[in-house]
């Protein structure tokens, strides 16, 4: 069977992609803890993320196809991994500060916190197509992706080699979750993060500033989304309309571990992503995103609050 | 106010109680809020359940409407002589007909709530009319084609309604808006609301809490109205001793969500568990003076002839005793002892099945939060400023804190509702 | 000492003005007006962005004339609205405005005869628009025939959702493309065989008008399947599946399964309304759109009766009670699970309804007619329209519909025929437009009375106003 004797390389391309939903889906899934909203302008964050990446590539690298090597390659490419995160952060906290912050000082009902997020996202999707035109962005390499080593398995070696692209996209991925996960249980930040998540009026009175720590939530979701897609962009084609798909599915993966639930967005992630690219060895390429909306019904179905469990409290 | 019947068993037994409860355990995490509680409601009675603050009468509640499902234990409803409908049987819902809230009204129970969950946008009429309505079978289809049987149902509907209103006192002021009534008659609305659907049984929440005086002889009268004039059978939650000694026929006592004691309200008066889960300070005592005055029982010996009681008795005590210890008081004024009868403080509710964990770390602050609100309500309430506000306020919170009633929610006023 | 109150305050002056000077919140209020004015200049700009230029726009929309422009600007607006502020001039304006404020309550206006009057007057004027001014030039004609009308229906239909029923469907175009679709096959335009035409094998080959009540029954069922687990659940996850949905339902269009959707291409040469009863004989045709629209007038009527009846019955009341305060709704009775379905139901059927109607007026469809973004359009018409307002929504389709064909290809009288906003950029402008109204507006233009109480209440904690939340049923703790 195709998927048996392309086991790893496809459990291989499941982790990569996988890890890059994780790093989205904690921004859904921390905004969803703080405020009760699905965020969905995040794909925009995610976008803009990837375009920020690209605009410092092609600042550094230029468009003349010339790929730097050495010292270079290795700066041009945290620069544009920086670059991604520093845009990304600023598109999620002007978005709070724009959009949902005068709905909280309002006390707006749900259904308003939403209309207002989808609205956020056509126009934010749409004003990057003005910016920069509705067509493929050229992304400039900043390093010569090479072999790594080479999985197991039968069949060409091509698709079975690991390359240094693929490292640096898993090594990333995971030391930002794992700096996340500190982050959110070892400081003062991230049990206010905790603590607004659960009861955000109580945490005020206990002395917690709710909207600094809004804010900051969503400064460091969109940090995880604009790294995400830089990341992103470096093997897949970058366009105003990019973020929509990775959002839902990044969704998808946030429920799928447990709303709320930042390990579960992580674990959800990956799960997702291994699940997604097993599919396309099974189904053909154009319903593998049927896949994922089948698995929203069914964890929506069977188990709601997610496999590692919900965490969602009162609204702030 | 008449008196509360002590010879013949108010409620009829025929057939069995209207409502049975035996041995529900209600688990949230590692807090049990209630434990193993049986009580039975006997067709044509009014029970009322009283006890401390976080002893388990809300949960009691929404046990008995499909809100929570207890763990363990038989809940049964028995309409009319008939079959008993069981809504609850060891950890499960009944699935062919009440897991769901609504499905618990269509049976035939009814509920109140403790902060008055009306349809603040709708007009008083239309308030009932909701409830008056869930029983007519008017589909869209048929609302979209006018068919005459549709407005045949409206009419219907609509003076029912309107006897409902009627039959509260609210005719008159059917075309108000629901949130610009005063606050009696807000509860009374509800209660109307209640009624619309043709219950068997009612469960009323806390009727009182909130009301002045005046409006408490009214809410009193209303209750034995609709048991004796529509035969509906009442479960009572209450904390103002005096409207439950007025129209209760027999009380069950909860407390840290077990049942100490149950029967009649003399019976339950000098019950010594009872006397013990308030523990009488001064104020207790003179409460159990007045209200054994007002209720003018004769049962029970005169309170007032007994010693004074030390004033050092244990401060830590939940003051906010209401039920008369058998024993009196000399001094302590009929300030404190009106304090002490009103709601000290809100039971927290825990009406939404909310998916939360247990609260101790909310108590602390609501502990405080509501120690505060409870201070306030009685400065404002007396003439005299109760004395000892310690005794009232913070000593009580503590145990009902631990008692875990809290799990789940806090009791604020609208918000929790409109953020579930 | 004593000091007289003279001194006080000028102790008091002096000590706040070593506040800084840049606190002064007045500048802030610069900054966001400045902000929103650059925000704007690019919004207005004509010129697109380019993909091998990042910062074209940039440079001409900020670091040119047209940037100096809007700077100024900026500041002028500032400095007027500053001086509004400091002398109050809203009190005086809201006085003066009393008057027509006033006009409002005339008892006149009230009149159950005056209303029944200006409806009749208004369906008057909506019959004879074809014959009035630009509205005689095909161009408008087609505008409001195929968009106006179409487009009414369907926010109509998603206004029981989104307005009355409080929940969020962010794929109702989805219905739509199902309604479409099922109008091409049932005119025998699909299945295609495998030898590309469409005539060697069509099961059915009926009157569009059989397209109506089959679509509406189809979409209903959707609606019905995709709503009954979904609904059991909080309303945000209600809005991914739909949003979720909708990508399925093109998905599968343009991935043609079993042929019969037709893929990328789609239906062609779909047949128009033909009338043949009675001994009348109408063929509708495409190249004359008055009598779409004269349909179309007759349908929204119909649709508009209907629901005005169902606004105003135990079900509207129902729907309004479940959106105030779920968990009393069920504990009175009502089912509110089944309500919900009802709504969502109701609306997926006319959003078929309404995909027939533009079917046949456009006779060829392909999955790219009915992307995601006009799901988001048609929300956008009932919110800036005011949701649960029935004048409100009709009023907001036909102007969101309208305004963008009106500002894309004008009228010689109006900028000499030259177009004002580039077709590309009217999503985004739709998009601003969401954000805008739910920020400063959220009951909409023309607001229900009942809707805009409920937002007020609930902004101020008082009960809900959507029916977000999860259906009060029992859990296990």
């Amino acid at each position: 069977m195709y998927i048996t004797q392309h086991f790893w390389e496809l459990l291989f391309q499941g982790i990569r992609l996988g890890s890059l939903y994780a790093l989205i889906a904690i921004g859904y899934t921390m905004v969803y803890g703080v405020l009760q909203l699905i965020n969905f302008a995040h794909s925009e964050v995610f976008m803009s993320g990837a375009l920020g990446g690209v605009f410092m590539l092609t600042a550094l690298v230029g468009t003349d196809g010339k790929t730097p090597g050495g010292f270079s390659a290795v700066e041009y490419t945290a620069l544009a991994l920086i670059a991604g995160a520093a845009v990304g952060a600023a598109i999620a906290f002007s978005l709070e500060r724009v959009a949902y912050r005068p709905l909280r000082q309002r006390h707006a009902p749900k259904l308003v916190y939403l209309i207002t997020a989808i609205g956020a996202s056509i126009f934010l999707y749409n004003l990057a197509g003005k910016l920069f035109g509705r067509n493929n962005l050229q992304v400039p390499e900043p390093f010569h992706s090479g072999k790594v080593f080479v999985l197991p398995g039968t069949g060409p070696a091509g698709p079975r080699t690991v390359r240094s692209l693929d490292m640096l996209i898993i090594i990333t991925a995971v030391v930002m979750m794992i700096a996340l996960d500190l982050l959110i249980s070892r400081t003062k930040l991230g049990a206010g993060i905790r603590a607004v998540a659960q009861d955000a009026e109580t945490a005020q009175l206990m002395g917690v500033d709710v909207s600094k720590v809004i804010s900051r939530t969503f400064l460091i979701g969109g940090l995880l989304a604009g790294v995400g897609g830089v990341l992103y962009a470096m093997f897949h084609a970058v366009n105003y309309t990019m973020g929509f798909v990775p959002g839902i599915k990044a969704f998808t993966a946030a429920v799928l571990g447990g709303i709320g639930n930042v390990r579960g967005a992580m674990l959800g992630g990956l799960l997702l992503g291994i699940v997604e690219t097993f599919s396309q060895g099974i189904f053909k390429l154009e319903w593998v995103d049927v896949v994922s909306f089948v698995v929203l019904v069914a964890v929506l179905l069977i188990r709601p609050t997610g496999i590692l469990g919900e965490r969602t409290g009162r609204a702030a | 106010m008449s008196t509360s019947t002590e010879t013949a068993p108010a409620g009829s037994t025929v057939g069995g109680p209207v409502l049975h409860a035996q041995d529900v355990t209600l688990r949230f995490g590692g807090l049990t809020s209630l434990d193993h509680v049986s009580l039975d409601l006997y067709r044509g009675e009014i029970l009322a359940v009283i006890g401390p603050n976080g002893a388990g009468k809300t949960s009691l509640f929404n046990s008995l409407t499909g809100v929570y499902l207890p763990q363990e234990g038989v809940i049964e409803f028995v309409p009319d002589n008939g079959t008993a409908i069981s809504l609850v049987k060891n950890g499960a819902f009944n699935r062919r007909s009440n897991r769901k809230p609504h499905l618990v009204n269509r049976a035939g129970i009814s509920r109140t709530f403790q902060n008055i969950r009306l349809f603040n946008a709708l007009t008083v009429l239309e308030n009932v009319q909701i409830a008056a309505e869930t029983r007519s079978s008017s589909g869209p289809v048929g609302v979209m084609l006018g068919l005459p049987r549709n407005r045949r149902n409206e009419r219907a509907a609509r003076q029912h309604s309107r006897d409902m209103l009627e039959f509260v006192g609210l005719r008159g002021k059917e075309n108000a808006i629901a949130s610009s009534l005063s606050y009696g008659d807000q509860r009374r609305l509800e209660i109307a609301r209640a009624m619309a659907s043709d219950p068997k049984v009612l469960l009323l929440d806390e009727p009182a809490a909130g009301t002045n005086p005046s409006e408490k002889l009214g809410l009193a009268e209303l209750i034995q109205r609709i048991n004796t004039e529509l035969g509906i059978s009442i479960l009572l939650i209450e904390h103002d001793m005096r409207l439950v000694m007025s129209v209760a026929h027999r009380i069950t006592v909860l407390n840290f969500g077990k049942v100490i004691a149950s029967g009649r309200p003399s019976e339950v008066q000098q019950n010594p568990a009872v006397i013990e889960a308030y523990l009488g300070s001064e104020a207790a005592e003179e409460a159990a003076a007045e209200a054994e005055a007002a209720v003018a029982t004769d049962a029970v010996p005169a309170a007032r002839d007994a010693e004074p009681v030390e004033a050092d008795a244990e401060p830590e005590i939940e003051s906010e005793a209401e039920v008369d210890a058998a024993e009196a008081a000399a001094e302590a004024d009929a300030a404190e002892a009106a304090a002490a009868e009103e709601p000290a403080a809100e039971e927290p509710t825990a009406e939404e099945p909310a998916s939360t964990e247990p609260a101790s770390e909310q108590s602390g602050a609501e502990a405080q939060a509501e120690a505060q609100t409870a201070s306030a309500t009685e400065a404002a309430e007396t003439a005299e400023a109760a004395e000892e506000p310690d005794a009232e306020a913070g000593s009580e919170q503590s145990p009902a804190a631990e008692s875990g009633q809290t799990a789940g929610s806090r009791d604020r006023d609208t918000n929790e509702e409109g953020s579930a | 000492m004593t000091t007289s109150i003279s001194e006080l305050s000028a102790q008091v002056r002096q000590l706040r003005s070593h506040d800084a000077w840049w606190k002064n919140p007045r500048w802030a209020r610069l900054f966001t007006i400045f902000a929103v004015f650059m925000v704007l200049s690019i919004l207005t700009n004509k010129v697109q962005g380019s993909s091998s230029d990042y910062t074209l726009l940039f440079k001409n929309s900020w670091f040119s004339a047209r940037g100096v422009q809007f700077l100024i600007g900026s500041v002028v607006i500032w400095a007027i609205a500053e001086v509004w502020r400091a002398r109050g001039l809203s009190r005086i304006a809201a006085q003066a405005a009393q008057p027509v404020r006033q006009v409002k309550d005339i008892p006149a206006l009230k009149n159950v005869w005056v209303k029944r009057a200006s409806l009749l007057v208004l369906v008057v004027v909506a019959i004879l628009l074809p014959t009035m001014g630009m509205f005689t030039l095909p161009y408008f004609q087609s505008v409001l025939a195929g968009q106006v009308g179409v487009y009414v229906l369907a926010a109509l239909g998603l206004n029981v959702v989104v307005g009355w029923a409080g929940l969020l469907d962010l794929g109702y175009i989805a219905f739509f493309a199902i309604g479409a679709y099922t109008t091409a096959i049932l005119s025998g335009k699909l299945p295609i065989g495998a030898d590309g035409s469409p005539e060697a094998h069509p099961p059915f080959h009926l009157n569009l008008f059989f397209a109506f009540p089959i679509a509406v029954a189809l979409t209903m069922v959707a609606g019905l399947v995709l709503g009954a687990p979904t609904l059991r659940l909080r309303g945000d996850y209600l809005a991914i599946v739909t949003l979720g949905f909708h990508e399925i339902v093109l998905t599968i269009a343009r991935n043609n399964p079993k042929n019969i959707t037709g893929g990328a291409l789609g239906a062609t040469g779909i047949p128009t309304f033909r009338f043949n009863l009675f001994g009348i004989h109408y063929d509708w045709n495409t190249t004359d759109s008055k009598p779409y629209w004269y349909l179309a007038i007759g349908l929204i009527i119909v649709v508009v009766f209907a629901f005005r009846r169902l606004e105003h019955s135990k079900v509207g009341r129902t729907w309004t009670a479940i959106r105030e305060d779920e968990v009393a709704a069920a504990a009175s009775g009502v089912p509110t699970v089944k309500y919900k379905l009802m709504a969502f139901a109701i609306g997926a059927s006319t959003s078929g309804f309404a995909g027939v109607l533009a079917t046949a007026k456009i006779t060829a469809i392909t999955p790219e007619n009915f992307p995601l973004a006009v799901s988001i359009f048609v929300l956008a018409y009932v919110i800036f329209g005011g949701m649960g307002s029935l004048t409100g929504v009709i009023v907001g389709a036909s102007l969101m519909t309208f305004l963008p064909a009106f500002l894309q290809g004008p009228p010689s009288w109006f900028n000499n025929g030259v177009p004002v906003v580039d077709p590309k950029d009217i999503p985004m402008w739709i998009g601003a437009v969401l954000l805008v109204m739910m920020i400063f507006r959220p009951q909409g233009l023309i607001p229900s009375k009942r809707r805009a109480q409920e937002l007020a209440q609930a902004e101020h904690g008082v009960g809900d106003a959507d029916a977000m939340t999860e259906p009060a049923e029992g859990v296990a703790p």
